[in-house]
């Protein structure tokens, strides 16, 4: 690796400036087109828990999927793990196999079994041995509490079962920093407790961005929380701050709705 | 009346009406024609069997063809790369857009001498490229149905676009896949009789010189139709054999 690409210095892994990103309207839809991001600033360093809230269309899932390029942004600088992102010349493969990203809707492999959707990439991408990658991959459903379905497939699993064993194949690879894009929002009540129970083990050994609408989750364990609305940060700060005394109008009315009917503690 | 009975009497009409049609067809079929199925079997069953043998193996030539090329094909058509996938459209048009026999005579008064083509090799050549544009249409379409989400986990894992299409979206295209390439397979075997303007000696040429050497024509017809039908019954019963074996396992659960 070179000095230029090499891990970020002083521990920056994440430095997003100005992204913008517009969706053109389907043609003959006569609707305008849609600005996703419009001057979309973040920064992460190494051990911060960054909680990305905001309403719905207010850009938190497009800025999150820029950061491992599956979306990719028209305009600004975007910097991750000291890769230049919107470099044409980047092989982006080498970037993702450090970046791990866990889906709202789980994405398990459903041909393979539980084992096999944790091996897959660590043995293709990173060459490891398999019987190696095996070992690991068990000890890895061990940490999130289900090695005995190593042997199931995907489909043979409960909606949380399904996001742990998503967050362990994004844990096979080492990553250096971990996505989460609304991890339990497509989980029955019942089953949101235990992911946020692997998520919050996980924040005190690993880099992550979290896309989330749980308050509670992002006041316990962010370190920073980023309110987002028309694609770009309005406010940000530690969740004390932007959670407990929000000082934007957007963030005190959004606060506001998804609160209702939830104590608050008084600051 | 009831709508149970309504619905009975429709489905008898409908029988009956069906019946009908096939014996008045049936009926006007020359009925004086001298049948002789011995003479025909000792002269000449053993051409039509000569006929079946090179149909099965223009076919399946053409079939190993058809098959990774219409893959390949398939595949350049969802690629990224505008290249790619403006090199898959041109291949689906040309070989959908222009009817096969005249694909088959070009490859043959056109492209055989240049390419070093025998008979076999043109109509090998002709029916693999046709039937891929067809499998290119059937494998795109398979591809486009496995969700978005499971090329993206596996790109998010540093795996390449051809890794992930190899390892994560084939797999699980295949049972959606798998039914109208059947079709096509069969396709494939019924249109080599075409092969036969060029004088490649297959079933339909071999039957139309059997007509024309024994002066009968029902039972070699016949004959020609039964064998072709076989062979689609034994490539049906296959895939479908097939489909089943795959069924028990992911495919069921790949619906969340």
């Amino acid at each position: 690796m070179s000095a230029a690409e090499g891990p970020a210095s002083g521990g920056v892994l994440v430095d997003a400036r100005g992204l913008t990103k517009v969706y053109p309207a389907a043609w003959g839809s006569g609707r305008p087109p849609v600005r996703a991001l419009d001057g979309f600033d973040l920064t992460v360093t190494e051990g911060e828990i960054v909680c990305l809230i905001g309403p719905s269309g207010s850009g938190k899932s497009t800025a999150l999927r820029a950061l491992n390029g599956l979306e990719h942004p028209d305009a600004g600088t975007l910097r991750v793990l000291g890769h230049d992102l919107l470099d044409p010349e980047l092989d982006m493969d080498l970037v993702r196999a450090d970046v791990g990203m866990v889906f709202q809707h789980f994405n398990l492999f459903p041909h393979r079994t539980v084992l096999d959707n944790l091996t897959l990439a660590p043995v293709l991408v990173r060459g490891r041995p398999v019987d190696e990658a095996r070992r690991e991959a068990l000890e890895l459903l061990e940490r999130v509490g289900i090695a005995d379905k190593a042997g199931e497939r995907p489909g043979r699993l409960s909606g949380g079962q399904k996001q742990r064993v998503a967050i362990a194949r994004a844990l096979a690879m080492h990553p250096r920093l971990m996505l989460f894009d609304e991890p339990t929002s497509a989980l029955d009540p019942e089953m949101v407790g235990e992911v946020l129970e692997v998520m919050r083990d996980l924040a005190h050994r690993m880099t992550m961005v979290v896309v989330t609408h749980e308050m509670g989750f992002a006041r316990e364990v962010a370190t920073r929380v980023a309110f987002l609305d028309g694609g770009r940060v309005v406010e940000e700060g530690p969740p004390s701050g932007v959670l407990d005394q929000p000082r934007h109008p957007r963030t005190r009315a959004f606060l506001e709705r998804v609160l209702v009917g939830r104590p608050r503690p008084t600051p | 009346m009831t709508r149970t009975q309504r619905r009975r009497l429709a489905r008898a009409a409908a029988y009956a009406a069906a019946a009908l049609l096939v014996a008045l067809v049936v009926s006007r079929i020359d009925l004086d024609y001298a049948w002789d199925w011995g003479r025909f079997g000792r002269d000449w069953l053993g051409l039509l069997g000569k006929g079946l043998l090179l149909t099965l193996q223009v076919a399946s030539a053409g079939l190993l063809l058809a098959l990774p090329l219409g893959v390949v094909v398939g595949l350049c058509r969802t690629a990224s790369d505008p290249g790619a996938r403006l090199v898959g459209f041109v291949h689906v048009e040309v070989f959908r857009g222009t009817p096969l026999l005249v694909q088959i005579m070009i490859w043959y008064h056109v492209l055989a001498r240049p390419l070093g083509l025998s008979t076999f090799g043109a109509a090998v050549a002709a029916l693999g490229c046709f039937a891929s544009a067809y499998i290119a249409e059937i494998v795109r379409a398979g591809v486009q149905g496995v969700d978005r989400g499971q090329m993206e986990a596996a790109r998010s894992l540093g795996l390449s676009h051809w890794q992930a299409m190899r390892h994560v979206v084939l797999p699980q295209a295949v049972r959606a896949i798998l039914p109208p390439l059947a079709s096509e397979f069969i396709a494939l075997l019924k249109d080599s009789s075409l092969a036969s303007v060029i004088g490649f000696s297959e079933l339909t040429y071999q039957t139309r010189a059997v007509q024309s050497g024994s002066f009968m024509t029902f039972e070699p017809w016949l004959t020609a139709a039964a064998l072709y039908l076989a062979i689609s019954l034994v490539l049906s019963l296959g895939v479908r054999l097939l489909e089943r074996k795959l069924g028990g396992g992911a495919a069921q659960e790949a619906i969340r």
